[in-house]
């Protein structure tokens, strides 16, 4: 069965390794090397530093945003690219994290907040992936419902358990013990979250029944049924990981910013839409390496543009909406560019051509 | 021979129990059609009967009702067009909410409420067609593209508004078109009877014009429709520009209850349409069963819905959490909804 999946993949997405050679590894490093210098350049003619005198709360943001980034951009990335978009993300993460958070209120431990997180996170993502299952309905409209529920019931549990005369976001602010602020600002805890959930990711997307299944499943939805794949298997199986993963972001995230705000009405949905800018540089690298390992550098590109872009706020005095238009605009033109490859390309080349024949002939 | 094949194919039934089967499956896609307005109703009833009981004056909650339906109904209904062809926008809100600002600017640097309402509807439709270009010329994934596009927008109008809230002008006393705004802008009437003409030239051009079936031709099968003659390009185009049209009147409609506009403005109404549109009756895929009276039902629904939770929570000295209460209720009516109206269509596949 699964030589017959192999010869099928092979056609329709190639296994790529990790990384394949000197002159891979060569190619997947220009994107993070090339904005690791333009923010450095853009930064000095702005009058400061990338990582201003190895300034610990900056370098500290950094690999925060590589973490998040990464468990947020794989979360998401898991139903997106089999067709399953999900608007409930935002609301799953904030959920989750509220709940980690009230256990954590006088418990000082950073582990039983990431467990209880992380297992709700799984458990809310396993109901939106049986609702989707069950009533057949596409997940967008199905998360639509989901995203109202859970952020329905974030707010009255805040609501609920705040002591008297406290607002929501006092309440979960005091869970937030010494231990938890600083797991967030641990450059090792970061960067082992990680890499953790990126060797995870590609174990079990690569190297795996299931991650067979889901790739087959991703090329051909009928001919993987036909030729015996178990689709709501996997399906719940995407939903589990993908609600793991975002319940450990949302720790990661909230700790980070200090405060949860619970928030109704659709409120939580711009949150998932932060990792498009990382996953579209990822798939771009998919050429290459394989999708995790290209989210995963993806992700670093993406953290360094934040994190030069932050300091250029602060020296300049930018107000607060130029990032969110910037970032914006960034993933707009890299989605033209990447969608029309070919043509930008084959102008370029005509445009070379041209000027070559011209000076000839001069 | 043709009989046992036959037969077979019908999963060995006999003629009587196919039959059955027929008529059975008949009903239920004919009384899935009318489950929207049977919600409708219900929830209508069901609202009135809390009035009774909770005494509130109805005069007032129905201007609640209508300024809550006016503008999910505004943009849901134009938003049916681009649904309706397969196409995709989440940007509308933002949309919505940019025209509002820039059409506030306008009246304040020209006192004319035409050129206000002019501005609005242009620059809405110019948003919409940049969107069209970006999807139709450019090629990019619609949902991506209009997430990206929603921040953009989004972001202007709050770089414009600078966190504080806009007034245009025309409701304060004094100014030339106070009495306009008074005696006819500012009645629920006016909007509502905007909102109807509106919806009824929606609905002319869906039903009783060729423009309709072209685009539910479109949205049904792409492939079919191209060679068939009909250019995707066009229809694409008018789609976005009926949506813009209606996302320029909702915009002013906006600026008129408080005379204002803030950046939280409308914050809600991109997704709130979706909603509407699948409590209405219609798949967001579109195709040939798009309704463009769709959106009007579910925004209706939608509104008669919040005030009567709003008034059996009151009722029951629930003070806390009322509007999430009222969310937890609306979503899982929602999915029942969206689960009864995709009983039909249920394929052996899950749907992506």
């Amino acid at each position: 069965m699964n030589k017959k999946l192999d010869s099928y993949l092979s056609r329709h997405e190639k296994l790529r390794p990790v990384v394949s050679g000197g002159l891979t590894a060569a190619r997947v490093s220009v994107m993070p090397l090339l904005c690791l210098a333009l923010m450095a350049i853009l930064c000095a003619a702005a009058g400061t530093q990338l990582f201003r005198g190895g300034d610990a709360g900056n370098v500290g943001a950094f690999f925060k945003n590589i973490c998040y980034y990464a468990l947020l951009s794989f979360a998401v990335s898991i139903n997106l690219h089999t067709g399953r978009m999900s608007f409930d993300c935002g609301a799953i993460m904030v959920l989750s994290t509220t709940v980690g958070f009230m256990v954590g209120v006088g418990n000082d431990n950073v582990f039983l907040t990431l467990l209880v997180a992380a297992a709700v996170g799984c458990l809310l993502s396993a109901i939106s992936g049986a609702l989707y299952i069950l009533l057949r309905l596409p997940s967008m409209i199905v998360s639509l419902g989901t995203t109202l529920i859970f952020e329905a019931i974030a707010y009255l549990l805040v609501r609920a358990f705040a002591y008297n005369g406290d607002i929501e976001t006092i309440y979960l602010r005091r869970a937030l013990t010494p231990k938890l602020l600083g797991f967030s600002a641990s450059v090792s805890a970061m960067l082992i979250m990680a890499l953790t959930a990126t060797f995870f990711m590609i174990v079990v997307f690569h190297y795996t029944k299931f991650g067979y299944d889901y790739r087959a499943l991703q090329g051909g939805q009928k001919i993987a049924v036909n030729t015996g794949v178990r689709e709501v298997g996997n399906a719940i199986g995407c939903y589990l990981i993908s609600g793991v993963l975002l319940g450990l972001a949302g720790v990661v995230n909230f700790t980070f910013a200090t405060a949860v705000q619970p928030s109704i009405n659709f409120g939580t949905v711009p949150l998932m839409f932060e990792c498009f800018c990382p996953l579209f540089f990822g798939g771009f690298l998919t050429r290459y390496i394989n999708k995790q390992a290209g989210i995963l550098i993806g992700v670093v590109s993406y953290s360094f543009i934040q994190s030069g872009l932050g300091q250029i706020r602060n020296a300049l005095n930018w107000n607060n909406f130029v990032i969110p238009l910037i970032n914006a605009t960034i993933l707009v033109l890299f989605m033209i560019y990447q969608t029309n490859e070919a043509t930008i390309r084959a102008r370029v080349r005509g445009w070379f051509r041209r000027r070559r024949e011209g000076e000839a002939s001069a | 021979m043709q009989t046992q094949t036959a037969t077979e194919n019908m999963g060995g039934l006999l003629p009587d129990a196919m039959e059955n089967r027929r008529r059975r499956a008949v009903f239920v896609s004919k009384f899935i059609n009318f489950i929207p307005l049977i919600g409708l109703v219900l929830v209508v009833g069901l609202y009135f009967l809390s009035v009774a009981v909770t005494g509130y004056r109805l005069s007032i909650q129905m201007e609640m009702i209508i300024n809550k339906i006016i503008l999910v109904a505004f943009v849901a209904t134009g938003a049916t067009f681009i649904f309706t062809i397969g196409s995709f926008d989440l940007s509308l809100g933002a949309n919505m909410l940019l025209s509002a600002v820039v059409g506030s600017l306008a009246y304040r640097a020209t006192k004319s409420l035409w050129l206000m309402v002019l501005v609005c509807v242009l620059v809405a439709i110019g948003i919409s067609l940049i969107n069209y270009l970006l999807a139709a010329v450019f090629h990019l994934p619609v949902f991506i593209m209009t997430v990206a596009m929603m921040t953009v927008l989004s972001t202007i109008s709050s770089f414009i508004l600078g966190g504080e809230t806009l007034y245009p002008g025309f409701a304060q006393r004094g100014s030339e078109d106070y009495e306009i705004y008074h005696n006819m802008l500012d009645t629920i009437w006016f909007r509502f009877g905007l909102l109807a003409l509106y919806v009824l030239v929606c609905c002319f051009l869906f039903y009783f014009t060729k423009l309709g079936r072209q685009q539910k031709f479109l949205g049904g099968n792409p492939v079919c429709a191209k060679l068939s003659g009909i250019g995707i390009v066009k229809m694409t185009f008018i789609s976005f520009t009926i949506a813009g049209v209606g996302i320029g009147l909702a915009a002013f409609c906006s600026t008129l209850p408080s005379g204002s506009i803030e950046s939280a403005t409308g914050s809600d109404v991109g997704m709130n349409m979706l909603i509407a549109i699948v409590f209405g009756g219609m798949a967001l895929s579109g195709g040939p069963k798009a309704k463009a009276f769709a959106a009007f039902l579910g925004g209706c629904t939608m509104a008669f819905l919040d005030l009567f939770m709003s008034n059996i929570l009151s009722y029951a000295e629930v003070e806390s959490g009322k509007d999430a209460i009222t969310m937890l209720v609306k979503a899982i009516l929602f999915l029942i909804v969206a689960a009864l109206l995709g009983i039909a269509s249920r394929s052996k596949q899950l749907p992506r």
